[in-house]
């Protein structure tokens, strides 16, 4: 074997290393530290057994409506896993039919599907013409749904979302000391990213780290938030913000919860 | 037309646009390569895909001059790509698979020097900030339906890519011809043994960003793909990873100074 030939085996040998370590070691492990807090429906329905009984968060996209308390949940993973049916113990609300796959982010419990014992537990009363197909199959039974569009959904189309209560998932970026700070937009092309206020107390945030922000969208007119909610901006920071954001549609925090 | 053409791209001025292109090129990729072995010995440094290699560039004295001109530069890059998938219509059989594929390639790869001298400006002139395209992508194909399928075989494409890179590396495929009668003999044997370490570490590149992006389509968590930038801090978090990190960017360094050689003496400015 030529000399070059040799030399460039042995330092592609060494390469390839890198990669199989990667290969290796890439566990799920990592995953459920990157998405703590959050539970994805195809680990829900592939470990279904021991998931029983379990209090989760979800998130991801309504693939259809079932009645007026049932939905299907989206799952991500494309070889694992199945999408889910989640049952409202409330009304679910009209936003959620006005876009085509609406994300919510759903907090309840995970159960199986057996409507004679379902429905006096929480108190149901469901069509069973329309359920019949998800009997013995997993549901999770929501105590919260909330619509949860993305950062740049809000900022392209505010009017859509006013008034509305909200949950947001994004990664927080741009922290002022004065209480406002930027959730990243998630587009390859165009998008803007969604500004979020914190009330009072405020807690404290890092850059880059992922957070779901539960709120409400307004417009951004200073005198309104001030007086509705006593943000403490001195004169000087009230002209710099003014100028900044006036008539941005900003998202109004109530609560933060951190994803590790 | 096609005379012209080939009159064009016969053009010395051209083909000294071309040269500098791939300079700009090996310049990125030795400043990648130095700031991730940096981040592998330096216990609070981070290493760095293109955006923030140039962000990092463009904070230094004369900083955004250099980024600026890297952005010109690069375009004769893109230049050399855009040339490359014409000729390709000029093959024997234009629309073999192999031709198609190939002509895509260029295509791609233009584009994607491209968006790097489009980064440059915006970096410069302060009109964005940075955002992980690839992570973008996967997070709005989630909302598709058949969009886990699509990060899925993105995932397989990128492998390939980067395995024939290291393949391309080990039979001198992927090798620019030097002009022998310009180059020191001594040089050219170097420069293309840096070359093939060079070319087999954007192989390891696109291999881990290609299993990444699989990776992601099988965890349906966006977050896990990502481009170089990701593959750096995944690498990081892995046993020994100041290792791997420090063989890829010397592999880098590799290929930004074998770049360099190409600008001086490839034969070939186009092909």
């Amino acid at each position: 074997m030529p000399l070059d030939n040799k030399f460039s085996l042995k330092a592609i040998a060494c390469l390839t290393v890198v990669i199989l370590s990667a290969c290796l070691n890439t566990s799920p492990s990592s995953i459920a530290i990157e998405k703590d807090g959050l539970v994805d429906v195809a680990a829900i329905t592939q470990n279904f057994d021991s998931s029983i009984g379990n209090s989760v968060l979800v998130r991801n996209d309504v693939i259809a409506k079932i009645g007026e308390r049932g939905l299907i949940l989206d799952k991500d993973r494309i070889f694992s896993g199945e999408t889910i049916l989640v049952i409202s113990t409330s009304k679910i609300p009209s936003i959620f039919s006005s876009d085509q796959t609406p994300e919510v982010l759903v907090s309840g419990r995970v159960e199986r599907f057996i409507s004679r014992d379902l429905e006096p537990k929480y108190g149901l009363n469901l069509d069973s013409s329309l359920y019949n197909q998800y009997e013995g199959k997993p549901v999770i039974i929501a105590t919260s749904l909330i619509f949860s569009p993305d950062p740049e959904d809000l900022t392209r189309n505010p009017e859509m979302y006013y008034g509305e209560q909200l949950a947001i998932k994004g990664e927080i970026e741009d922290i002022k000391s004065y209480g406002l700070f930027e959730l990243d937009e998630e587009q390859v092309f165009g998008g803007e990213d969604l500004l979020v206020v914190q009330l009072n107390p405020r807690i404290e945030l890092e850059n880059e780290q992922t957070a779901i922000v539960y709120g409400v969208l307004r417009p951004f007119i200073f005198v309104e938030l001030e007086r509705d909610y006593d943000l403490g901006w001195d004169l000087s920071i009230q002209k710099q913000i003014e100028a900044e954001y006036s008539q941005k549609p900003v998202f109004v925090a109530e609560k933060i919860q951190i994803l590790k | 037309m096609k005379q012209w053409f080939h009159k064009a791209i016969a053009n010395p001025w051209l083909r000294q646009y071309i040269l500098v292109g791939y300079a700009a090129k090996g310049t990125v990729y030795l400043l990648i390569g130095t700031i991730a072995i940096q981040a592998a010995v330096i216990s609070d440094r981070k290493a760095a895909g293109t955006y923030l290699t140039l962000t990092w560039l463009a904070d230094r004295p004369w900083g955004k001059l250099l980024v600026c001109l890297i952005a010109i530069a690069l375009t004769g890059y893109v230049l050399r790509r855009l040339l490359q998938a014409i000729l390709i219509s000029e093959a024997q059989n234009p629309f073999s698979l192999k031709s198609i594929l190939q002509c895509l390639g260029y295509i791609m790869s233009g584009l994607s020097y491209a968006g790097v001298a489009h980064s440059a400006l915006n970096i410069v002139f302060e009109l964005g900030e940075y955002d992980d395209t690839i992570e973008d992508l996967a997070n709005q194909l989630f909302e598709q339906p058949i969009g886990g399928w699509l990060i899925f075989l993105g995932g397989i494409a990128v492998t390939i890519i980067g395995f024939s890179y290291i393949y391309g590396a080990y039979s001198g495929s992927y090798i620019s011809e030097f002009q022998s009668s310009d180059i020191h003999h001594r040089l050219e044997k170097w420069a293309t043994r840096i070359g093939k370490l060079g070319v087999s570490a954007r192989g390891v590149a696109f291999i881990l960003t290609g299993i990444f992006l699989i990776q992601a389509a099988i965890y349906g968590n966006s977050e896990l793909a990502g481009g170089l930038q990701n593959a750096f801090r995944v690498l990081a978090t892995k046993p020994m990873g100041w290792l791997w990190l420090s063989l890829i960017g010397l592999g880098l360094i590799c290929y930004g100074l074998y770049m360099f050689v190409a600008a001086g003496y490839r034969r070939y400015a186009i092909r």
